[in-house]
């Protein structure tokens, strides 16, 4: 009776400080922040090129929150959004952290392609707004691994120099089992 | 004057303890609140960290129904606390899953799939072998207390 009562003491100490933690998880996956720390790109009529670098970060006090991968896709909008002209996903770094750490940013050389350069050229000489949108997904790493991926969307947008990002929504599709098909995932 | 006075303490506290334990009915129910107190951290700090219990974890929950049946000393209620106690921590360690989803700000259509999700990790958790192994378990420590203690 006294170990039986002393191990669930123990027991229930460990066991409400791994609660306590859980209990941050939810909430955290909304805390999660990308920002576009700089952007600089040169166009002329035959080629544009770019370089942009995002800073991740886990604002909140939950522990075990890593990157499993980083997507993204970029789209150039020209004329306040009249002209657009999708790029698709860029050639990724081969280095990326595992970690969700300010100080090991992201940095992605971007290249345009079809019209764009043309059209980029056109639009700045006739003193038209450009914007690059980047369209972010970053697959969360965390306890859920092995039963579901958490996927956080991020918007950002920026016409050179640092930009803005916003969170889009949070996805959490379940990881497919071997007798049959995952269901979907809920967004938000 | 002092040490008269921790002595009359320690025997209340003595006093009362005996009086617990002397009960059987009262005896029992805290074996159970202990079982269940026990399984449920042991659930969640698998789920919390792994989200499933892995083979440490389901030796260490049927180290506790050995332990917990042995302290019983009847084979019969043994199994009735194991029975109680298992319930008792699904439903609390459940509980204790689902409120940080209900109040945390993600949408319905996301609440929904990690309820079915988290369902879906219990059952896989706890049905059928560990179960079983916990109950073989609980049968085990009910006879070693019935006849050794």
């Amino acid at each position: 009776m006294v170990i039986l009562s002393l191990t669930a003491l123990v027991a229930g100490a460990y066991g409400a400080t791994i609660t306590a933690n859980y209990y941050k998880f939810y909430s955290s996956l909304h805390t999660i922040t990308v920002n576009l720390t700089s952007f600089y790109w040169v166009a002329d009529n035959r080629s544009l090129n770019g370089t942009v670098t995002f800073n991740l970060a886990n604002p909140s006090d939950y522990k075990g929150l890593g990157l499993a991968f980083f997507k993204m896709t970029w789209e150039i909008d020209g004329l306040n959004g009249k002209e657009k002209m999708p790029q698709g996903a860029p050639n990724l770094p081969l280095y990326m952290p595992r970690t969700l750490d300010p100080t090991k940013p992201i940095t992605i050389d971007l290249q345009g392609g079809g019209v764009a350069p043309q059209r980029v050229t056109l639009i700045r000489s006739i003193s038209g707004d450009i914007e690059f949108l980047f369209s972010v997904d970053l697959g969360i790493s965390s306890f859920l691994n092995s039963q579901a991926t958490s996927i956080d969307s991020f918007d950002c947008v920026s016409s050179g120099g640092p930009g803005t990002c916003q969170l889009i929504g949070t996805e959490i599709i379940p990881v497919p089992t071997a007798g049959g098909g995952g269901g979907g995932g809920g967004g938000n | 004057m002092e040490a008269e006075g921790e002595e009359e303490g320690i025997s209340i506290e003595t006093a009362i303890l005996g009086a617990i334990l002397q009960s059987e009915n009262r005896r029992i129910g805290l074996t159970i609140l202990f079982w269940t107190v026990a399984l449920t951290a042991i659930y969640a700090q698998a789920l919390y960290q792994n989200a499933h219990v892995g083979l440490t974890d389901q030796l260490i929950a049927m180290a506790i129904c050995v332990l917990a049946a042995a302290s019983i000393q009847d084979v019969g209620k043994a199994i009735l606390g194991y029975v109680a106690s298992i319930f008792a921590a699904v439903v609390l360690v459940f509980l204790i899953t689902i409120i940080p989803i209900i109040i945390s700000p993600l949408s319905s259509v996301t609440m929904q799939l990690l309820f079915q999700l988290w369902i879906t990790i219990f059952f896989q958790s706890l049905f059928p072998i560990p179960f079983t192994i916990y109950l073989a378990g609980s049968i085990i420590g009910g006879i070693a207390g019935e006849r050794f203690l």
